[in-house]
């Protein structure tokens, strides 16, 4: 623990401007706890770029009210002890005006409690990159900010498609954890409503590693003849069940949530896939909880692919694995910008003295916002929530294109 | 010797600190496993409920809101305690909405029964292990229980690091007490290895030695008091080897003496020992038989020297107290005399039984003897032969002329004139004169003839049955006239129940009337009296007189040749001096012995004994020679 607050290293981002003298004597302090390393590292690294890539641009036109942002990063490793470390750290040390971009369910549920603690201080976590339910219903909703839809939301409709095409049987592969729990229930609850159940389940450890082995699991749900897979966990993990299972000659169509990561997902995957001279990349399906960047129809995928070409720095290097090479963009990126997009939008409704229990009522009053995208984002004192839409995406030559159809799948 | 000794102490205390170490080790070792697998199975026990419960007590809500996933969140923390295996959650319908299995719930707990008041249970998961399930409900079960698998490999795995590290500390314990052992048995053990050393050398006389032990204690104690000790034995010793040496001199020289003198013997000695082995010779001896002492040494009597010797050895051995003689051939056609003793053990004679231990002969060259002995009885016999014929001749003459002078010639001489009665008278005497003195002449060379054929072997030996009764009686017929003429009463005794003997008849009835002859001769008056017993298994034959006696010097000699009793020069020789020596001859060669009694003026008892052995005299008499 020691060592991650260590290692944790303020990261200061001032963009310099022709003014940038003469004001950049205050900050907008903004903390943030996510795994910059290990087999979840790229989520975090790709989130933080997404978000900076859009802060940079705020901060160099002069910031908000005359302050720049600035991220406050520190690395968890996916993990929730470091998570609630570096929580604490953020809020009693480094005294950040609010957490921002925390990635992951089970440092999420965990960090929880702190929020609760210290509401007299009115600190809150916004737009987290998790869909569990912790942080969406009592007695926590009421400290955090959500701008994703759930995961519920996402198993919810993955089930509801794959029994629209027939396939009955659902197997669930997922994470042994808070998050993965959260996907199996939302796979469980939709099945129920179905009157079925699961027809396998297999877990496997947070921090598996895609050199590992998943064949158990996948000969475990195999065996009860399944006919889709639906998966939450992280992209090492996942990457790795998806060629333990195809390479057992299971071919039926998996599907992946939002949190996974594609594009890192995928790259794993080719990357086998070259190395064995096969295809890992067929019959999978990804739900996300943006839309896609490849739909340049929407404003705010043009002005993140303009940002994005702009931006081209790392997180901090050592808050990053040493060889980590970036994304140019990703589902999780454009999250990140997006999130980025809203904060702002908060900053400014806060400002310009940016007091601290302005914020709640502020977000609370946001209704039918655009932030350049195909929906609108509203807030309430009942809902934290900021989007409700799920995307759902395959890999076809080379992309990740919207499933217009679901019948390829038909059974 | 000294390590042997200390290791050998050291084995011993090092293998009664390893057995009571062992004990004690073994005994803690358990008890404290069994005590610590106890406790750690209490604790974790405890431990397992309380997290049970308090997972149970703070997940109500979460429950009630259906959000599984912050149950999850809480329940994968309490995985990270120490111990805990897996936790899971059931709802009120039984089914499982946390979890922490990877990759899946085990058959094993699905099976599990959940209860309000379940106790602790023990479960096996295949492939897992052991575990114990302990459960907790939730709103006393109404919204659920909540489940925890404590890991029973992990209290093995503490069960086993504990004692291992118990068991280091014990060889730790073990290694410093062998040490602590070994440096005090040494401690006690290097005193008494220095005390061994010490009484070694002094039971090999090494006195001078010394032995470095300056503890006050029991040891430095016995240290001192074998210094002492070896000090006074070091005197004691001393004494006794001066009076030692001593001694040792005066018996070298004793027996250098002694050998001196047996080797410088004339006489040849031999020793035999109770088997007839030879033991021991003089230089003399194998002089005497031109044999080397190495060929003599150990060899059987009988073998060297033959039977002779061997018989008077062996009779020697049966009757100590008497002394054996034989003759015997020695080298260079020589004869020895052979002197037989029996030998016994002089000291420490066994409850009186005294032991024989061999037999000691004494030989000595008597060539030269039997050569004077044998040239005087040729020279006696010659001598005889050549003195009868002419002497009988005279005593033949002397009778005719007394008989022609007293029938013829004195008859015719009417000597009237007593001058011629005078000369007839001389001459009558003196012719009576020569015929007795011819008479006795003739006699003293039968006698020398007698004795010179006895001892030159020369005699032919009857040998015949015979009674001394019948003996006795006719030497009394023949020496009546004697009686008669002294007036000398004769009287015999014999007993009846006398057996036959078997003999020479004429010898012994010489022997007898020799014996008579003279006790007539030296009695003036009174009685003879003859008597013959059994006694002591011999027949003996005593003649008894009551005459004037013979003197103790002269009782030795009178059975040797010409010697009578009474100075020949002096005394009228009234015999030839040869007649008891005959006798002697005569007896001894039947085997018997023939001696005299008697004291001055009361009279003489002549004895002769004659075996009476069933052996016939032939054998005695092949025996003697």
């Amino acid at each position: 623990m020691t060592l991650f607050r260590k290692s944790a290293l303020v990261v200061l981002f001032f963009l310099c401007s022709f003014f940038s003298s003469a004001v950049a004597s205050e900050t907008i302090d903004i903390g943030m706890s996510a795994a910059f390393k290990g087999p979840t590292g790229g989520i975090g690294s790709e989130l933080y770029r997404g978000s900076m890539a859009y802060i940079r641009k705020i901060n160099e036109a002069g910031g908000i009210n005359g302050k720049q942002i600035r991220i406050i990063a520190y690395d968890d490793g996916y993990n929730p002890t470091p998570a609630i470390h570096n929580t604490i750290q953020l809020i009693e040390k480094d005294k950040v005006f609010l957490l921002f971009n925390y990635v992951g369910t089970p440092t999420v549920a965990r960090v929880l409690p702190i929020l609760k603690i210290n509401s007299d201080k009115n600190i809150f976590l916004f737009f987290p990159f998790t869909g569990a339910e912790p942080h969406r219903l009592p007695p926590y909703e009421e400290y955090v900010f959500n701008l994703r839809a759930s995961y519920h939301q996402e198993t919810s409709g993955l089930v509801e498609n794959f029994m629209k095409v027939g396939r009955r049987k659902i197997a669930v592969f997922y994470q042994a954890d808070a998050y993965g729990r959260s996907g199996w229930n939302g796979v469980r609850t939709t099945l129920a409503k179905y009157g079925l159940k699961t027809a396998a389940e297999a877990t496997y450890r947070r921090g598996t590693n895609f050199s590992d082995s998943l064949a158990q699991q996948v000969a475990l749900l195999k065996n009860s003849g399944a006919d889709a897979v639906v998966s939450i966990g992280a992209y090492a993990a996942c990457a790795a069940f998806i060629r333990d299972a195809r390479d057992a000659g299971w071919d039926v169509p998996i599907a992946n949530v939002s949190f996974v990561g594609s594009e890192f997902m995928i790259k794993l995957l080719l990357e086998a896939g070259r190395s064995q001279g096969r295809d890992y990349t067929t019959n999978l399906i990804n739900s996300q909880v943006v839309p896609s960047y490849e739909d340049t129809s929407l404003l705010a995928v043009r002005q993140y692919r303009e940002y994005m070409d702009s931006y081209s720095q790392l997180p901090p290097e050592h808050l990053i694995e040493p060889n980590y090479t970036p994304l140019r963009y990703s589902f999780v990126s454009f999250e990140g910008f997006l999130n980025a997009k809203l904060l702002v939008e908060v900053l400014r409704k806060v400002g310009p003295r940016f007091e601290k229990e302005r914020i709640r009522p502020v977000v609370e009053s946001f209704r039918s916002l655009d932030i350049g995208i195909d929906t609108r984002v509203s807030f309430s004192p009942t809902r934290h929530q900021g989007l409700d839409r799920v995307y759902y995406t395959t890999y076809s030559e080379g992309r990740f294109v919207p499933i217009k159809d679901w019948s390829r799948w038909q059974q | 010797m000294a390590t042997m000794i200390m290791s050998k102490l050291f084995k011993k205390t090092l293998l009664i600190i390893i057995v009571l170490f062992a004990v004690i080790a073994l005994t803690t070792l358990f008890s404290s496993g069994w005590n610590l697998y106890h406790d750690l199975t209490q604790e974790y026990k405890s431990k397992g409920t309380a997290i049970a419960r308090s997972i149970a007590g703070s997940s109500v809500d979460t429950l009630l809101n259906r959000d599984v996933s912050t149950v999850q969140a809480m329940i994968d923390q309490f995985t990270e305690i120490i111990g805990v295996s897996y936790v899971f959650v059931v709802d009120v319908q039984g089914e499982l909405i946390s979890h922490t299995f990877i990759p899946n719930v085990p058959a094993e707990i699905l099976k599990l029964q959940t209860s309000k008041n379940a106790e602790p249970t023990d479960i096996f998961i295949k492939g897992r292990g052991d575990f114990i399930d302990i459960s907790a409900p939730i709103v006393e079960g109404a919204v659920g229980f909540v489940h925890v698998g404590m890991d029973k490999g992990i209290i093995m795995a503490q069960l086993k690091s504990a004692m291992i590290r118990q068991m280091y500390l014990l060889s730790l314990i073990f290694a410093l007490s062998v040490a602590a052992a070994y440096v005090l048995v040494n401690r006690v053990s290097q005193p008494l290895n220095n005390l061994t050393e010490y009484s070694r050398k002094l039971a090999q006389h090494e006195f001078t030695a010394q032995v470095e032990i300056h503890s006050k204690d029991e040891v430095g104690l016995l240290a001192d008091t074998m210094q002492s000790m070896a000090i006074e034995l070091s005197e004691v010793f001393e004494r006794y080897e001066l009076a030692l040496k001593d001694a040792i001199i005066e018996l070298q020289n004793t027996l250098a003496y002694l050998t001196t003198v047996i080797d410088h013997m004339a006489d040849g000695l031999l020793v035999l020992d109770i088997d007839g082995i030879i033991t021991h010779v003089n230089p003399a001896l194998s002089a005497m038989f031109g044999l080397r002492e190495s060929d003599l040494m150990g060899r059987s009597c009988r073998d060297i020297f033959g039977d002779d010797l061997a018989e008077i050895v062996l009779r020697s051995r049966h009757d100590p107290k008497a002394v054996f003689t034989t003759e015997i051939a020695l080298a260079g056609s020589r004869t020895g005399k052979a002197v037989a003793t029996g030998i016994q053990q002089e000291y420490f004679p066994l409850e009186g039984t005294e032991k024989g231990i061999g037999s000691v002969v004494i030989i000595r060259d008597i060539t030269a003897e039997k050569e004077v002995d044998r040239m005087k009885t040729d020279f006696i016999s010659t001598v005889s032969h050549e003195l009868r014929t002419p002497l009988t001749a005279v005593k033949g003459f002397t009778e005719i002329i007394k008989m022609k002078l007293e029938e013829d010639i004195l008859k015719l001489v009417q000597a009237h004139d007593k001058k011629t009665e005078k000369a007839i008278m001389r001459v009558r005497e003196n012719i009576t004169i020569i015929l007795s003195e011819s008479e006795r002449l003739t006699k003293l060379i039968d006698d020398l003839l007698d004795i010179a054929k006895l001892e030159s072997g020369k005699v032919e030996w009857k040998n015949e049955p015979l009674w001394i009764a019948d003996v006795i009686s006719r030497a009394h017929d023949a020496t009546s006239a004697l009686f008669e003429k002294k007036g000398l009463k004769f009287t015999k005794t014999i007993d009846d129940a006398l057996s036959e003997l078997s003999g020479d008849r004429d010898k012994l009835m010489q022997v007898v009337i020799n014996l008579l002859s003279n006790a007539v001769k030296f009695t003036p008056s009174g009685t003879v009296t003859c008597t013959a017993r059994r006694f002591d298994g011999e027949l003996v034959v005593s003649v008894i007189d009551s005459g004037i006696g013979i003197s103790d010097e002269n009782q030795t000699s009178i059975f040797e040749k010409f010697k009578q009793a009474g100075d020949t020069l002096t005394d009228k020789p009234r015999g030839t001096g040869l007649g008891l020596p005959i006798c002697r001859q005569i007896i001894e060669h039947h085997g018997g012995r023939i001696w005299v009694e008697s004291e001055l003026g009361k009279g003489s008892v002549f004895s002769f004994s004659l075996p009476l052995s069933t052996g016939s005299p032939a054998e005695i008499l092949s025996s003697k020679s």
